[in-house]
This record gives structure tokens, C-alpha cells and sequence, in this order.
């Protein structure tokens, strides 16, 4: 069962240089229990794309399409209207862990603060449960924490308590924008495994934004691909890794060193990624694609069903191999 | 390997911080010890990885060993001669031979210069014999050879992606043909495709000019791909050394089995079906490590003995790691 549905969502920015096309013609829909992950590298608008959901875009930024949830549209929801689906249904979780947290409160003010605000529980019953919760997500000795300040705590221990903090509220969908970026990687893995753990407690969908194709591997049931604001393939995590069809997508896995196997050059796509400024009239990626021809420079593709499952943006949709690996000499 | 001249050598290096002094003649309450008895050595021509955690030690250790910061103790020897005894003035000469790449590429570039000037500065301090024609034909064909269009020259640092603010590090740090370069996190900050091109171009030139690489990263899949010996540090110690081969395939270390099996693989299928040693809890604080074995208060293998004696060497050049509880 599918609980939010996009379709067709555009997020533009109109800045002093033109108007920044951010995200363009965006639709994806995620189901209970599922983690979705969008990939992308900066300035992909994998980030301004959920900003838009949760009401976070900038001042300038103007939103168009839909974005179904429950029933509602979240993009034509009032502060009001929205704050009673923040939190409470739809949980945030950030790439910095110390800038989401307030440095002047004690966790455990921050953490009981959202049950009595969204749940209407007493400070009693608010503090047992977010003692529980921080058990729930391996904080040591919960009690004591509950009485520290942010600083106080190292940056794995902050984004638990920032998870401890989403879930309180027990909301249907999770969105974790980076959240291990910023986070060595034996404290990443746990973070990771601790989310996995819980979505499979609390029947949670979780849409996971990064930039890291390792993560997307360990955790992600499906994947979404995005390039200058666009949806570039859509598709299962184990087709996608498999057999990429996108020549972005085989450009971008083939561009990744491996921990296992000696490469001797690592493939790379040529050239930068595209200024969001000048909105391209065909397809974002066309100036850096080995097999752009007229059509691509001329006409964006639509992003269609292609070989069962998945979705894929491109003129040329079948499955070629572009990046042939050289074994290390 | 060993035919290769020995460029650098560090003998139980060490760098450490006073903390806490008392604002009058006090001694400092504390050391950090970001830099604890560190051995290494680097030839002609090859590549040393160095990995660990944030927090290790592993970019001081990179300042220590050009002297950008003092070492505090060990000794460190360049081509033979004793470079801590070098003088201000024959540390500077030196320097030629010694560059460095820094991890965020538009914060090195003075962003009042040209990336011509910001290429050129260099030959100005090293070669100030040379007209200004030479100067700009030396930088224009160095552009070239990093990839950057010669016609863009006159251009500010603002002006460039992050990948190509990079392409003119490399190219300032190429430009007197040193015999060493250190590059501290080099392309943790590009994204994935650029990065690729950045490894490739360091790669290249390597081969081309026979440079020493010392390669400081935390992405270990970089450090793979470039290194031909790695050197993984847990709070400013060494942990396991040798080899890219011995240390990513025959990983012997509880510590360096735990980093690897952490990193996320980028295939859904292998990172499914391994088995994640998860280490618990977070580095301890540099200023008050744990007595023995700094690893041992995250360590899945620890006994009591940890706790009280120092790890055990055990191995060759090739190999060597320093645990109590494993030996090679």
C-alpha cells in the first residue's frame, strides 16, 4: 500500500541570476515498510525535493504538482495544517546532527517537548517514554543522558538521539536526509543497522536521501536516481546494481572504487555536473553522455516503464554496456 | 620495492598537544597525543595509504611529517639527512622536494589571485630566476597536463567546480617537480564522478614523474584503489600495516577486520549476505586513552591482559600488526 504518492512535483527557486530550476517533473510513490533511496550528487535536488514535502523550502522557492499523503496534499498545506502531519506522521531526520539539536536544552527537555506537544502527554508519562526510546535506540545508561546537554555527547550518540526523537511520535514515514554523512563508518554501520532494526518494529517506510551507493546497497529495497532535478532510473535494488540501464547510472557505479577487487583505472563520466540555472531543453545529462545524439540535445525523454519493473529517462532505453571494467595490470 | 630510493623515514614519531594550561607560567594539565610513536617509511615512486576514523591523528601526522607542524619526539629523515635538525632557512630550500594536497579545494586557493598566480607562487619563492614569459609557459603547459584549459588562466578560484579548484592544487603542488607529494583527504569533498577524475589524474602523473604519494583518507575503497602499502592508526597509534593485498585481503587486526567489514559495498547482493562486525560505542577521548591497548575498550577480541600491557609487534615489512591477541 502505497502511503505517499508524487506526481509530477517541480520546486523552483526565482534568485537574483534567473529562476534555478531545483527539481523538475518529479513522481515516485513509496509504500509501508519500504525504504526508497534517492541518489544523487550535489545539486542533483535530492535534498530541495524533500524540503519541499516537509514545507522547508526557502522564501523564494515556488512548488508546483502534488504530493499525496493520507489522502491530503502536502504541497498545498497550510503551516498550520502541516504541523499536525510534521512529527507526528512524517518524521525528519538531518545530515548534521549537532545543528538539529538545540545546544541550550537538555535532551530530555528536547525529547519530551514532542509528546506533549503532538500526543498531549503529561511531562511524567513523556519522560518514561523517551527514556524507553533512547533505550530503544542504544543510548546507554537513557536516564542520565536524559539530563545532558548536546555537546556533551559524541556526533553517533546525537543522531541517535535525533532517531530516538523522529520516533517518538511513531509516524508512518521517515525521511533521512544523509543522516550517516557526516559519521565515521563503524559508527555509520551501527546507525544504519539501527534503522533497519526499527523499520522492521514499527512498520515505518523509510525515504533515504545520499549521496553514498555503498548505503544504498546495504539498506535501500528500491532506488531513485536523480540528475540536474531529474528522475533519471527508477528501479529494485538488486536489478539496479546489476544490471544499470541509465548510461548516468552505470557511469556513476562504475566510477566508485572497489574495496574488494583490484581496478587499475577507475571510468569516469567526463565533464561537471549541470548548472541548475539554465534549465537544458533536452535531457540534463546530455552534454556529459557517451551516446547523446540530436534528440537528447532537443527533447527531454519522459521517464517510462522499461524492462519490467523499473523506470528510465532516456531515448536510448536498452540495456547497452557503456563502461566495460579493465582488470589492474 | 626495496630498490626504490627511501625518500622518508619516521621513527617513533610523535606529536603531542599541551591542553588546559593555567593562564599564568602553568604546566599544561593534559596532553593529547595525536601523533603516538608512529614508524613508517616511503619510496621513490610508490604510494602510502594511511586510514583511520576522524580523531586518529592521521592528518597531524601528515602536517608532522613536513614539519607544518613539529614533532614533538621521534625522529624523521629525508633522503638520509636529519630533518628535524634542519634550519629554518634549509627547511624552506627543502620544501621544493616536499608539496602537499589539502582536503578542501577552494579554501586553499587565495581567492585574490588568479589561478595562474595561485600555480605560479611557487616558482616565484623556488626558481626566482626565472622571466615572467618562463614562469607562464610553465604554468600554462602544467594546466594542460591537469586537465584545466590554459584559456581559463586569468580566471578567480570562485569561478571553478570544486573537482577543477582541485585539478589547480594538484597542479601548484606539481609545478617544481617534487619528489614527494602528501595529500591530505583529496577528494572527500567531490562528488563520486568527479572524484574519479581526480584519482585518475593523481594516478597519471605519479607514473609520469615518478612521485611518492602519501595518500590520508577515511574512505577506504580510495585508499585501496591508489595505495601499494597502507597504514590503518586508531587514536594516533598504528594499528596494522603492509601491503594493499595483506591489508584489505588478509586483514589480521580486530580493528582493521571491523573498519572494513563496515564500509558499505556498493553491491546489494555481497553486503547482504557478510557478516558485519559491528564495533560498539565511539573513539575514546584523545586526552585520556585507554591504558595498554588503545583499542581495546571498542575491541570484540579483548582479554584482561589488554588493559595492561602494550600491543605485541608481530610480522615483516610486508605485514605487521600490534595486538596482544593475535600474532601474525
Amino acid at each position: 500500500m502505497s502511503i505517499l504518492t508524487l506526481n509530477n512535483m517541480n520546486v523552483r527557486f526565482k534568485t537574483d541570476d534567473g529562476l534555478v530550476h531545483a527539481v523538475s517533473d518529479l513522481s515516485y510513490s513509496i509504500n509501508a515498510g519500504e525504504t526508497l533511496g534517492i541518489v544523487g550528487e550535489s545539486g542533483s535536488g535530492k535534498s530541495q525535493s524533500v524540503f519541499a514535502l516537509m514545507g522547508l523550502i526557502a522564501d523564494n522557492g515556488v512548488i508546483s504538482g502534488e504530493a499525496i499523503f493520507q489522502g491530503q496534499n502536502l504541497l498545498t498545506m497550510t503551516n498550520r495544517q502541516l504541523n499536525t502531519v510534521r512529527a507526528s506522521k512524517i518524521g525528519m531526520i538531518f545530515q548534521d546532527p549537532m545543528n538539529s539539536l538545540n545546544p541550550f536544552l537538555k535532551i530530555g527537555i528536547q525529547l519530551t517537548e514532542v509528546l506533549q506537544k503532538h500526543k498531549g502527554l503529561s511531562k511524567k508519562e513523556a519522560t518514561i517514554q523517551s527514556i524507553a526510546m533512547l533505550d530503544a535506540v542504544r543510548i546507554p545508561s537513557a536516564v542520565q543522558r536524559m539530563k545532558q546537554y548536546p555537546h556533551e555527547l559524541s556526533g553517533g550518540m546525537r543522531q541517535r538521539v535525533m532517531i530516538a526523537m523522529t520516533l517518538l511520535c511513531k509516524p508512518q514515514l521517515l525521511i533521512a536526509d544523509e543522516p550517516t554523512t557526516a559519521l565515521d563508518v563503524t559508527v555509520q554501520a551501527q546507525i544504519l543497522m539501527l534503522l533497519k532494526e526499527l523499520q522492521q518494529e514499527f512498520n515505518t517506510a523509510i525515504l533515504l536521501i545520499t549521496h553514498d551507493m555503498g548505503v544504498v546497497a546495504q539498506v535501500c529495497d528500491r532506488v531513485l536516481v536523480m540528475y540536474g532535478g531529474r528522475k533519471m532510473e527508477e528501479a529494485n535494488v538488486l536489478d539496479l546494481f546489476a544490471q544499470p540501464a541509465h548510461p548516468y547510472t552505470q557511469g556513476l557505479l562504475s566510477a566508485i572504487p572497489s574495496i574488494t577487487n583490484d581496478v587499475d583505472k577507475l571510468l569516469t563520466i567526463p565533464g561537471n555536473p549541470p548548472s541548475a540555472l539554465f534549465a537544458p531543453r533536452g535531457c540534463p545529462f546530455e552534454p556529459r553522455c557517451q551516446i547523446a545524439d540530436q534528440s537528447c540535445a532537443e527533447q527531454m525523454p519522459t521517464a517510462a516503464p522499461f524492462a519490467g519493473n523499473r523506470t528510465i529517462a532516456c531515448h536510448h532505453n536498452e540495456f547497452v554496456n557503456f563502461h566495460p571494467q579493465e582488470a589492474k595490470a | 620495492m626495496n630498490s626504490a630510493k627511501l625518500l622518508l623515514k619516521a621513527r617513533d614519531l610523535k606529536v603531542h598537544f599541551p591542553v588546559g594550561n593555567s593562564w599564568l607560567f602553568g604546566q599544561p594539565k593534559q596532553l593529547v597525543k595525536a601523533v603516538d610513536g608512529i614508524d613508517l617509511e616511503v619510496y621513490q615512486g610508490e604510494t602510502l595509504g594511511v586510514v583511520g576514523e576522524s580523531g586518529c591523528g592521521k592528518s597531524t601526522l601528515a602536517r608532522a611529517l613536513l614539519r607544518l607542524i613539529e614533532p614533538t619526539g621521534g625522529t624523521l629523515q629525508w633522503c638520509g639527512e636529519d630533518m628535524l635538525a634542519f634550519s629554518r632557512k634549509q627547511l624552506i630550500a627543502q620544501r621544493r622536494n616536499f608539496q602537499m594536497i589539502f582536503q578542501d579545494p577552494a579554501a586553499c586557493l587565495n581567492p585574490r589571485m588568479t589561478v595562474a598566480e595561485c600555480i605560479a607562487e611557487p616558482l616565484y619563492t623556488h626558481e626566482a630566476q626565472l622571466s615572467r614569459k618562463e614562469i607562464e609557459a610553465q604554468v600554462i603547459q602544467m594546466m594542460n597536463r591537469v586537465g584545466l584549459s590554459a584559456s581559463h588562466r586569468n580566471r578567480y578560484p570562485h569561478e571553478f567546480s570544486g573537482g577543477q579548484c582541485q585539478r589547480v592544487g594538484i597542479a601548484r603542488a606539481l609545478i617544481l617537480k617534487p619528489q614527494l607529494i602528501i595529500c591530505d583527504e583529496p577528494v572527500s569533498a567531490l562528488d563520486v564522478s568527479i572524484q574519479a577524475q581526480v584519482i585518475n589524474l593523481l594516478k597519471d602523473v605519479q607514473r609520469e614523474m615518478n612521485l611518492a604519494l602519501v595518500m590520508i583518507a577515511h574512505d577506504l575503497s580510495v585508499v585501496r584503489h591508489i595505495s601499494d602499502r597502507v597504514m590503518v592508526m586508531y587514536l594516533g597509534k598504528q594499528m596494522e600495516s603492509g601491503t594493499y593485498q595483506a591489508v584489505f585481503d588478509q586483514a589480521t587486526h580486530p580493528y582493521t577486520k571491523a573498519l572494513l567489514s563496515a564500509v558499505p559495498i556498493a553491491d546489494p547482493v555481497a553486503s547482504r549476505n557478510r557478516k558485519v562486525q559491528l564495533l560498539l560505542g565511539d573513539l575514546p577521548s584523545p586526552m585520556n586513552p585507554p591504558s595498554g591497548c588503545v583499542f581495546r575498550t571498542r575491541c570484540p577480541e579483548v582479554s584482561e591482559h589488554c588493559a595492561n600491557i602494550d600491543p605485541q609487534f608481530s610480522g615483516d615489512i610486508s605485514h605487521q600488526i600490534f595486538c596482544n591477541n593475535v600474532q601474525l
